[in-house]
């Protein structure tokens, strides 16, 4: 099964400094799949998110945070989290909390045919202010993952175009500007990077990582040794 | 960035899964910081057709009180519909969270 952006994926959720620490989705009603939470925040010290859902809690495991805390990190916040959603749900709502009442923003994604163990493949992330931003690459682990971004820029520039990226961004003028994208890789062991212009130098912050597809571990090849008759198999068996 | 206080407008737009996007523009005084209007715009084809300003009380958007349902294309709001709305003033637009919904 390819993985797919699932159109159940509700819409971005956006608050202002004046909104307070939270955001929550619109209710929406996902198949099974993982949910990948794109999280962007304004502020200048090291702040954080974290996320829950409505119903039974699923486990959010924080993929990356880049902030002023980190070396090299600029001032707001870029971070990516994902849950496995083992089965359907009807009017689920997911929250971010974010530890600062500056602004923030989220979008959520609903991927169908992730990995259901470990769907998480490499990461990077880094910061720039450059108008156009490569971010680093990072070698893909699986065949035919996506590989998702996040951004924010604490300068409020805004977003002009990814040549490589479907994003979806907004601006609160004046304050932050931030975005989400994704887009699909090939073979295992591609050099992957993701391409944000904006319309001025910003001040960015921003996580890049790979989310696998449904049997897309890289293979791992058993020891050569003696085989018996009995463990011939055919040519174009795998192990 | 704690830059200085937002101006007119207050514009939010947000995408659906197909690369149509729902937009509110929301226009104030800068100085009374009193709302003189909106307009909503829609794409014809736009999977969301709801703009949600905060929470319901089941803690969920698609309960806000203050949710407007937008036609395709651009439509207009006056001060009176976004008072009904309790919205009065720039502030009590930013002291809730947005999105947009079906």
């Amino acid at each position: 099964m390819a993985l797919a952006i699932d159109a159940s994926t509700p819409s971005r959720v956006t608050g202002t400094g004046a909104t307070g620490l939270t955001g929550t989705t619109a209710a929406f009603n996902p198949p099974a799949s993982a949910l990948v939470a794109c999280c962007s925040g304004d502020g200048a010290p090291a702040n954080t998110f974290s996320m829950t859902n409505n119903g039974a809690a699923l486990t959010w495991t924080e993929i990356a945070t880049r902030n002023s805390g980190d070396t090299g990190g600029s001032s707001g916040v870029a971070a990516a989290f994902y849950a496995l959603l083992g089965a359907s749900r009807t009017a689920m709502t997911v929250t971010y909390n974010y530890s600062s009442s500056n602004d923030s923003s989220m979008k959520l994604y609903v991927v169908t045919g992730a990995d259901t163990s470990t769907p998480l493949g490499a990461n990077t992330e880094g910061s720039s202010s450059s108008a156009t931003t490569t971010t680093t690459a990072y070698t893909s682990t699986a065949a035919n993952s996506f590989s998702f971004v996040v951004f924010n820029d604490f300068n409020a520039v805004a977003y002009s175009g990814s040549s490589d990226t479907t994003m979806d961004t907004g601006i609160i003028a004046g304050q932050i500007s931030f975005g989400s994208g994704y887009k699909s890789l090939g073979a295992a062991g591609s050099s992957v990077t993701h391409n944000i212009q904006m319309a001025s130098a910003p001040i960015l912050n921003w996580v890049a990582f790979e989310i696998k597809p449904v049997g897309g571990a890289a293979p791992s090849l058993r020891p050569p040794g003696p085989r018996t008759l009995l463990q011939a198999v055919p040519r174009s068996t795998y192990w | 960035m704690d830059g200085p206080p937002m101006s007119s407008p207050y514009v939010q737009a947000f995408q659906d899964n197909f690369g149509n996007v729902i937009r509110i523009t929301v226009t104030f005084d800068n100085t009374t910081r009193a709302l003189s209007g909106a307009t909503v715009y829609r794409d014809a084809n736009c999977q969301w057709t709801h703009i949600y300003l905060g929470l319901g009380a089941d803690g969920t958007p698609d309960t806000t009180t203050k949710a407007f349902t937008v036609s395709a294309g651009t439509t207009s709001i006056n001060a009176n519909q976004l008072r009904q709305r309790g919205l009065n003033t720039i502030e009590d637009v930013l002291a809730l969270q947005i999105t947009a919904g079906p």
